[in-house]
């Protein structure tokens, strides 16, 4: 049992945080340089990181060394926990510097940046979130071409996902094609819900090696299969029945 | 152009990866082949499709995964039901989905990775140290353990197992072996380890009881005298390691061994 875990269960919490923050620091500073680029920001998320680990008398210390016996190992937890942190502190900053977007965007655009950036709608829901409050009536290929522009112009200062810096755009605008005009809110959504009927290991393996670009041998280890071409071969099967589910409903080529 | 068509797979992976590699064989085939063309679009329309329609909201059965429900996903250590409940919670919540891909991309950082394999080496070294917790019969059998290995080996080598000087011991190590301070000390003076023959340097390492690294030098000699300003309690026990460089950029180290200061000696 690791040092600070033995103090944590002997009741010391303070001498185990020592041991903790001993250890670990590099670890925590090494993810948060990952996800936050400027060096002075880095120290104030590290002492947030802290303070929120070793807060209400270490509850988060105390989740994990309740559930130790035969949990993850702490630096793979840890990572998480810092992740979430550091996000959560960026997302306190862009809050206070969302008056500064900037002045660039359109009135529609700031409207679409709240939804997407500060709401974490996908581009469905923020069309539908956007089009409810009575605006304009814009088609959906429309409001996605605004959607590229704003990642242009100002994209989400705080979209951590899978193999790129905070501040990237996210690869399905950078490098989707011109979507086809008569696309509609309508397919999508029903492309979704073919995708709802596959199995739950198979939408996870499409979403995570299609959406968030992971590779096919880390979707397999995750997936529990048995190796990437696994990866490949399911979800080229998936995306075929996807096609053949949406030219049954009369959704075609051009429509998505 | 190849007259045979890429598999489906094959133009999957295309169509999703960057395709302005050009010199790809696929590459060139889907430039001069309609249908292989088609097939690529429709790969890339269905991908954009399910890009716009994931959001990153909460969804799917179950809870969400907290962090150690995360981890240990990412480390496939949960149980079978556990892990089918986490698959089916994860198929269906794009929030848990964005945490779990970058959970693994921070995983996988150069940076983050090295601080991982050094706080994972420090986690597994406590080896000795539970010995030397286990309690004083242990530590007794221990050392009578060694009183006997090292009784054999002086029977069998009576001039000792290895000598300082490499050039005038018939039995050479390959590694170097930590000579002194063992065991129960009073306060010591310096570290002396056995030689490695054609040795570039020595790289020796003092280990608080906790794995920190409280002191660490490089060295020529079998020898270094501890720095008075390192303070070394009493009663606890201290580890420490020899490695010795015998290539450029080739290292062998020592077993980790440890010392525990007599209560009553004065700290360092």
């Amino acid at each position: 049992m690791e040092p600070w875990l033995t103090a944590f269960n002997a009741g010391d919490s303070q001498a185990a945080w020592d041991l903790f923050a001993e250890r670990y620091r590099r670890l925590m500073v090494a993810t948060i340089k990952r996800l936050v680029p400027d060096h002075d920001d880095v120290m104030d998320v590290f002492s947030t990181a802290c303070q929120a680990l070793s807060a209400n008398d270490f509850a988060r210390l105390k989740q994990y060394s309740d559930r130790s016996a035969q949990s993850a190992s702490v630096a793979t937890w840890l990572v998480a926990v810092v992740r979430n942190l550091t996000i959560d502190w960026l997302r306190q900053r862009d809050g206070r510097r969302r008056p500064s977007i900037p002045a660039t965007l359109s009135p529609l655009q700031h409207e679409i940046y709240a939804a997407i950036c500060i709401g974490g709608h996908s581009h469905v829901e923020a069309y539908e979130v956007i089009r409810s409050r009575g605006g304009s009536p814009m088609p959906f290929n429309e409001f996605l071409r605004e959607v590229r522009e704003i990642n242009r112009l100002a994209p989400c200062s705080y979209s951590v996902t899978a193999r790129r810096p905070v501040n990237d755009p996210p690869p399905a605008e950078a490098s989707q094609p011109e979507l086809d005009p008569a696309e509609t809110a309508e397919s999508v959504r029903r492309l979704a819900a073919a995708l709802a009927s596959q199995p739950a290991d198979v939408q996870l393996a499409v979403n995570l090696f299609v959406v968030e670009g992971m590779s096919a041998a880390e979707v397999a280890r995750l997936v529990g299969w048995s190796n990437a071409k696994a990866v490949y071969n399911r979800v080229t099967r998936a995306l075929a029945h996807l096609r053949t589910h949406l030219e049954r409903e009369g959704i075609g080529r051009g429509d998505l | 152009m190849t007259l045979t068509c890429p598999s489906q797979p094959e133009l999957l992976l295309f169509a999703l990866a960057d395709a302005s590699a050009a010199a790809d064989p696929i590459a060139r085939h889907v430039a001069e082949c309609a249908s292989c063309q088609v097939r690529v679009a429709e790969f890339r329309r269905l991908a954009s499709g399910i890009r716009a329609s994931a959001s990153g909201e909460v969804g799917g059965d179950g809870e969400c995964l907290d962090e150690v429900a995360l981890a240990e996903f990412v480390e496939g250590i949960a149980d079978v039901g556990r892990r089918e409940r986490s698959i089916l919670h994860l198929a269906g919540c794009g929030h848990c989905r964005r945490q779990l891909a970058s959970l693994v991309d921070l995983l996988a950082d150069h940076s983050i990775a090295g601080e991982v394999r050094q706080v994972e080496r420090l986690r597994d070294r406590p080896a000795p140290r539970r010995r030397f917790l286990a309690g004083a019969g242990l530590i007794a059998a221990a050392a009578a353990a060694v009183l006997i290995v090292w009784t054999g080996i002086m029977s069998l080598h009576p001039s000792g197992p290895e000598t300082r000087d490499s050039e005038t011991s018939p039995i050479v190590s390959l590694v170097p072996r930590p000579l002194a301070p063992l065991g129960d000390v009073s306060r010591p003076d310096g570290l002396l380890w056995s030689a490695v023959p054609d040795v570039a340097r020595y790289r020796v390492t003092l280990f608080t009881n906790d794995g920190q690294a409280a002191w660490q030098t490089t060295t020529t000699d079998t020898f270094v005298t501890l720095p008075d300003t390192l303070r070394l309690a009493t009663a606890t026990p201290h580890y420490w390691q020899v490695k010795a460089e015998t290539g450029f950029g080739r290292w062998v180290e020592s077993e980790l061994v440890a010392f525990t200061i007599r209560r009553g000696d004065a700290p360092r």
